[in-house]
């Protein structure tokens, strides 16, 4: 596909009416756009790079990319640029996918309704691929957010978050291993979750709403928006596992129980876990009041986590 | 795993994710657009609020014009305050732009802002009343350049930076606005309580006056310039002018002749007897004018004409707050003539004439301006009007020294020469020589007035003040020749009695007696009173002509 139909096909998107539409559009444009920061496709025996490839381009919800697009969106910028940005929590993503499956992790076996990236490349592949996306979007960042036009302090700002983000990815999942088996209460789990969902959905949105030139107040709701909507999608994720749709989600349900693991739901029940995703949404969108209508689509994003089924 | 959690379980994780950030909205620690529309506005307010207690407190006004000038000032500082904001925002935009770090771009505008009210209070000029009563103004540029810089750092870095910084700073900066207001307003109430009012003369009793007295002021004149003329002229008179023994002048700020002038009548420095600008602005309507500096004519006068809500005037001395040497004189039971001399319009009920300034520069024969006794004269000199004022106020001191020594009989006369200076306003641009024939011919009636008062018996005082560089100075025709030490202006009109055998005034610096050749034991001072009353208020219309005679003459630009 040329890169002129790769923009038509983006720009077409906000002309959709529905969220899904929005963001199965958005999905298409960063799924066109994310091979161009991947390595090429090889001989099969470049394996880190079929790793690679294989990690970031299975499919997916693409979440956290729309979260830079629609963040953007509010702003009041929609354009080539900002997708280019919204690459980068996309391989970062891919990333920690890679590594919470290892078995040292949660050995899980299923990822995104496919076999995970160990058991088709091994550990130490999937290891090494790991750490390659997470090199990979490290060097696109400063160069997407110059193409977007952020100023040189708020890109080494950024910069600076990003490794933080990387550290809280490490940290959160250092705690969900240590609760393995044990009970935890609230502090625990938001604690764990803050750092494995909340800290990259937030980022995602300060990329977003950055490059769109936000700051102040604005860039507060956002982010006090993210922070609502993280945990929101980690009750969701709970309350998914819980009723157990494996093919919906793509991935084994039930393993949170299996392993003993504290979720929302075995800490405040079904109804009360339901209780509290909703009043997080219901608090994403409040958060996002002073933006106007032109936050629409991420107050319909976050209706989109609460009622999710995958 | 339960269905469902206990309620005060969910209630109790409520709390506790509220307590984390969550479940709320974003920390309302970032003011939104309505929220700086406010500020800015509240800021201009603040601004206003002292720009106009600036110029009350400077000029000496009474608190009454707060309010108006405040008023006044208000559109311009509304306007000044959003284009800085307006040039800070882009400043700092452009900074970040070019790769500057936010903290420090935020904290160097910062800076420029808080210039801001800083250079509105300095661009004012130096007050003409100095001491306690600009303390407002200096105090309150003070708080409002570091309530503006606070703030613009903590506003530019919520603009600029990421994440937001802590909300602990922006209530010390919102604590500025008010501070600002109310310390500007509680200083100005209570610096504007003035406690120098003269004492009441009720019940004092004074000597005879004795011999008469002159007091020639020749506006223009340097000392230097006199020595040249007694060669030039060739006269007697000039040539035993200079004989005289004679002393330098320091003249008071601001360097005004009616500033000057009123000074050396009333014996005290410009903040007491209240006598700073020749222009006033009377805003809104009212019956008062009040002066105001360079940036407060721009900013307040120059808009507000626009819509007929300001007018300028020239300023009576009807604001005059302490009694000149005549009136002292005729309190004392002399008899007094006063001709031209700055400072005494409106004239004033005295044992005597006066010919105003009003009527010496612009030959206007009304009540405000010449006493009755006198307004045939005015008349005469100024031939209905077609005279040209530095021919006509020569011809009114000769004609008064003619007079003091036959029909009115004064102790005291006070005369103001002013032709030399208006030849020099009028003619800037000409060469020395051109200059010395324009002067000339008023030279030559310098040499006519004091041989007038020598022939009458008078003891002569000549006071020349130029404004175009030289030395003041002050000469006494009973001093022995030579150079004595230098003169304030405020010691002459103690000298001046004191040579009339009158006591000292209280509050005045003793007299010269090294000048005067005064002997005997000086009596104890005395406190003379309040100027006496106008006999009639200057018109709007008065003072308007007088505005344009005094521009046309070069006094005002």
């Amino acid at each position: 596909m040329s890169s002129t139909t790769r923009l038509r096909l983006f720009r077409a998107s906000p002309a959709s009416t529905s969220l899904a539409a929005r963001l199965a559009a958005y999905a298409a444009a960063v799924d066109r756009r994310l091979p161009h920061h991947l390595p090429p496709e090889g001989s099969g025996e470049d394996v880190l790079s079929a790793a690679v490839r294989a990690a970031v381009l299975s499919p997916g919800k693409r979440l956290r990319p729309a979260l830079v697009l629609l963040a953007a969106e509010a702003f009041g910028r929609r354009d080539e640029a900002v997708l280019e940005v919204a690459c980068v929590p996309e391989l970062v993503h891919a990333a920690s996918l890679a590594l919470d499956d290892l078995p040292c992790m949660d050995d899980a076996e299923v990822r995104r309704g496919e076999p995970t990236l160990h058991r088709r490349f091994g550990e130490a592949v999937a290891i090494l691929a790991a750490f390659a996306l997470l090199a990979r979007a490290q060097a696109l960042l400063p160069r997407a957010l110059a193409a977007a036009g952020v100023a040189p302090a708020h890109r080494r700002q950024l910069e600076q978050r990003f490794a933080e983000v990387i550290e809280a990815l490490c940290r959160g999942q250092v705690a969900d291993l240590a609760l393995a088996g044990r009970g935890g209460g609230l502090d625990v789990l938001e604690r764990i979750h803050a750092q494995k969902t909340g800290a990259l959905f937030e980022y995602a949105t300060l990329l977003g709403a950055v490059a769109a030139g936000a700051r102040g107040r604005a860039l507060e709701a956002v982010l006090a928006y993210a922070r609502n909507l993280g945990l929101a999608f980690q009750v969701s994720d709970d309350l998914l596992d819980a009723r157990g749709n494996a093919a919906a989600m793509g991935k084994a349900a039930g393993r949170d129980a299996a392993l003993g693991r504290a979720t929302f739901v075995s800490v405040f029940g079904l109804e009360g876990a339901e209780s509290l995703c909703d009043e997080l949404v219901q608090a994403a969108r409040r958060a996002l009041l002073p933006l106007g209508s032109a936050a629409h689509w991420l107050a319909e994003l976050a209706e989109y986590v609460r009622h999710r089924t995958a | 795993m339960s269905a469902t959690a206990p309620p005060d379980r969910l209630e109790r994780a409520r709390r506790e994710l509220a307590g984390r950030g969550y479940l709320t909205g974003p920390a309302a620690t970032q003011p939104g657009a309505r929220a700086t529309t406010v500020r800015l506005a509240l800021f201009a307010a603040a601004l206003a609020l002292l720009l106009a207690a600036a110029e009350v407190g400077s000029s000496g006004q009474r608190i009454g014009f707060l309010p108006p000038l405040a008023a006044g000032f208000l559109p311009a500082a509304l306007v000044a305050v959003a284009g800085g904001y307006g040039l800070c925002r882009w400043l700092a935009v452009a900074a970040l732009r070019l790769g500057g770090e936010p903290g420090t771009i935020a904290s160097a505008v910062g800076v420029v802002a808080g210039a801001g009210p800083v250079a509105a209070v300095a661009a004012m000029g130096r007050p003409p009343v100095t001491g306690v009563t600009t303390l407002p103004a200096v105090v309150g540029a003070a708080l409002a350049a570091l309530g503006a810089a606070l703030w613009m750092r903590h506003h530019l870095l919520v603009l600029l930076a990421f994440p937001a910084p802590p909300a602990a700073g922006r209530r010390v900066t919102g604590a500025i606005f008010p501070v600002v207001v109310l310390g500007g307003v509680v200083a100005v109430l209570a610096l504007a309580h003035r406690s120098d009012q003269p004492e009441t003369a009720a019940g004092a009793s004074f000597p005879p006056p004795q011999g008469r007295v002159a007091i020639v002021a020749v506006d223009g004149l340097a000392r230097e310039e006199l020595e040249a003329a007694a060669d030039l002229v060739g006269t007697d008179a000039l040539r035993d002018l200079t004989l005289w023994g004679w002393a330098a002048v320091a003249p008071p700020r601001p360097q005004l002749p009616v500033v000057f002038w009123t000074t050396v009548a009333c014996g005290v420095p410009p903040p007491l007897h209240g006598i700073t600008v020749l222009e006033e602005v009377r805003l809104f309507g009212m019956e008062e004018g009040v002066p105001l500096s360079r940036v407060g004519r721009l900013a307040v006068a120059t808009p507000l004409q626009w819509f007929g809500a300001a007018r300028v005037l020239a300023r009576p001395a009807t604001v005059r707050r302490r009694a000149t040497m005549w009136e002292m004189a005729s309190r004392a039971g002399a008899a007094v003539t006063v001709g031209g001399w700055w400072g005494s319009w409106p004239v004033r009920r005295v044992m005597g004439e006066i010919v105003s300034e009003r009527a010496w520069l612009g030959g206007d024969c009304g009540r405000d301006a010449v006493t009755p006794g006198l307004a045939a004269l005015v008349e005469a000199a100024w031939q209905g009007g077609s005279a040209d004022a530095a021919a006509a106020s020569d011809a009114l001191a000769v004609r008064l020294v003619e007079t003091a020594g036959g029909v009115y009989p004064a102790h005291l006369l006070a005369l103001s020469l002013p032709a030399l200076d208006i030849e020099r306003r009028r003619a800037p641009a000409a060469t020395p020589f051109a200059l010395v024939q324009r002067q000339l011919p008023h030279l030559a009636v310098v040499d006519t007035v004091v041989a007038g008062l020598r022939s009458r018996g008078y003891r002569v005082w000549l006071v020349g003040a130029p404004w175009h560089g030289g030395t003041a100075f002050v000469a006494s025709s009973v001093a022995p020749s030579g150079r004595y030490e230098p003169v304030a202006a405020e010691e002459l009109a103690g000298t001046v009695l004191d040579q009339m055998g009158l006591p000292s005034p209280l509050g005045l610096p003793p007299p010269r007696r090294d000048l005067s050749r005064v002997t005997g034991l000086p009596g104890v001072a005395q406190a003379y009173g309040p100027p006496p009353p106008p006999l009639a208020a200057p018109s709007a219309r008065s003072q308007q002509v007088q505005r344009d005679v005094l521009r046309n003459l070069g006094y005002l630009q």
